[in-house]
């Protein structure tokens, strides 16, 4: 995904479904040695059908993650503009986004969403458990409709990280992040996402 | 095992409910009491200024500074009293969320040998002076 901060393109850590795609082959081959070794062996009728429900749901996540790349290429790479990613607390930014449709796509709706997020990460016996809660501080929606193929979607927002906030802290385990979250629903497929990571420093707009 | 209150009074800063707030950059200043019920050998008296994550993720810590104010004899009958002065950094500031709180504060800490450490903690508020002075969060 690429994006323009003061004319300048870069890349960004957008969340892709390249990992879930990953998870679910990993998944798959793993499952597999139990199928493979409940046919090859005597282990038995029962161990094969074990093998293969667990087979089943790499199978389910791996046409999840397929579909979210399918949903990507439907509704292309619109190009993201930041006034600016690194912020102190008040401070006034503009998130736009352009993006003429390459293709026919009918969308449910589109939102746009200022988040303050908190990571934690905790261990509970031999699990690591993550939870995350997300304050949505401003939150913007458009319509959807179909778009044609060479249709213009653009829009601008003007935004804040209010004064009374706290800004982005990472330590081991902790996390409070800022995130710009656009996401556009498509009918039966997963939704088009896209996070933007906002630097809030520890000072004060003037 | 001998007990001990630790009577902390902070100056500087703000009267807020319910602890003391400061500014990032400020100086915290404070006194600190000793009361013991029995005669103690302190090998050490340190206090310690630094922040901590309190909710559900796993405790992550940070020590800025440290003083060692005391090693010697501590005496019930006459309690003991030491100033102290850190100044505060910028950041992180307090915070309290839904998962993850952020935590200042003073930690207190005699170095009993051969015995166990008595310890206390005095928590602040360290935040920037804002437009508004709404709690956040």
């Amino acid at each position: 995904m690429t994006y323009r901060i003061m004319g300048k393109t870069g890349s960004l850590n957008a969340s892709r479904p390249g990992c879930f795609l990953g998870f679910a082959l990993f998944w798959i081959a793993f499952s597999s040695i139990f199928v493979i070794i409940g046919l090859t062996t005597k282990a038995g009728l029962a161990f094969t059908i074990f093998g293969f429900a667990f087979v089943g749901i790499g199978l389910a996540l791996l046409v999840y993650a397929l579909l979210a790349y399918y949903a990507r290429f439907r509704v292309g790479q619109p190009n993201f503009t930041l006034s600016q990613t690194t912020l102190r607390v008040g401070d006034r930014f503009t998130f736009s986004i352009s993006h003429t449709f390459p293709r026919s796509v009918l969308i449910t709706d589109i939102h746009t969403d200022l988040i303050f997020r908190e990571r934690a990460t905790y261990q509970q016996g031999t699990d690591t458990k993550t939870v995350t809660y997300d304050h949505v501080i401003k939150s913007y929606e458009e319509p959807g409709g179909q778009f044609r193929a060479g249709q213009l979607f653009a829009k601008s927002y003007q935004l804040q990280i209010p004064p009374e906030a706290m800004h982005t802290l990472k330590v081991r385990r902790n996390e409070l992040t800022w995130l710009l979250k656009f996401q556009a629903g498509i009918p039966k497929m997963p939704d088009y996402l896209e996070e933007f990571e906002l630097i809030v420093l520890p000072e004060i707009s003037q | 095992m001998a007990a001990t209150d630790f009577v902390v009074t902070l100056s500087g800063g703000a009267e807020t409910s319910p602890f003391r707030t400061y500014r990032p950059g400020e100086q915290l200043r404070g006194v600190v009491n000793l009361f013991v019920d029995q005669n103690l050998k302190c090998k050490h008296f340190y206090i310690r200024l630094g922040w901590h994550t309190e909710g559900r993720g796993t405790r992550h810590s940070e020590k800025l500074n440290e003083l060692d104010i005391f090693q010697g004899e501590l005496s019930s009958s006459i309690p003991a009293s030491h100033d102290f002065t850190f100044y505060l950094p910028d950041q992180p500031w307090s915070y309290e969320g839904h998962y993850i709180s952020i935590v200042w504060g003073l930690e207190f800490e005699i170095d009993v040998p051969w015995g166990k450490n008595l310890k206390h903690f005095e928590p602040f508020i360290l935040q920037p002076q804002r437009q508004t002075e709404t709690e956040w969060t």
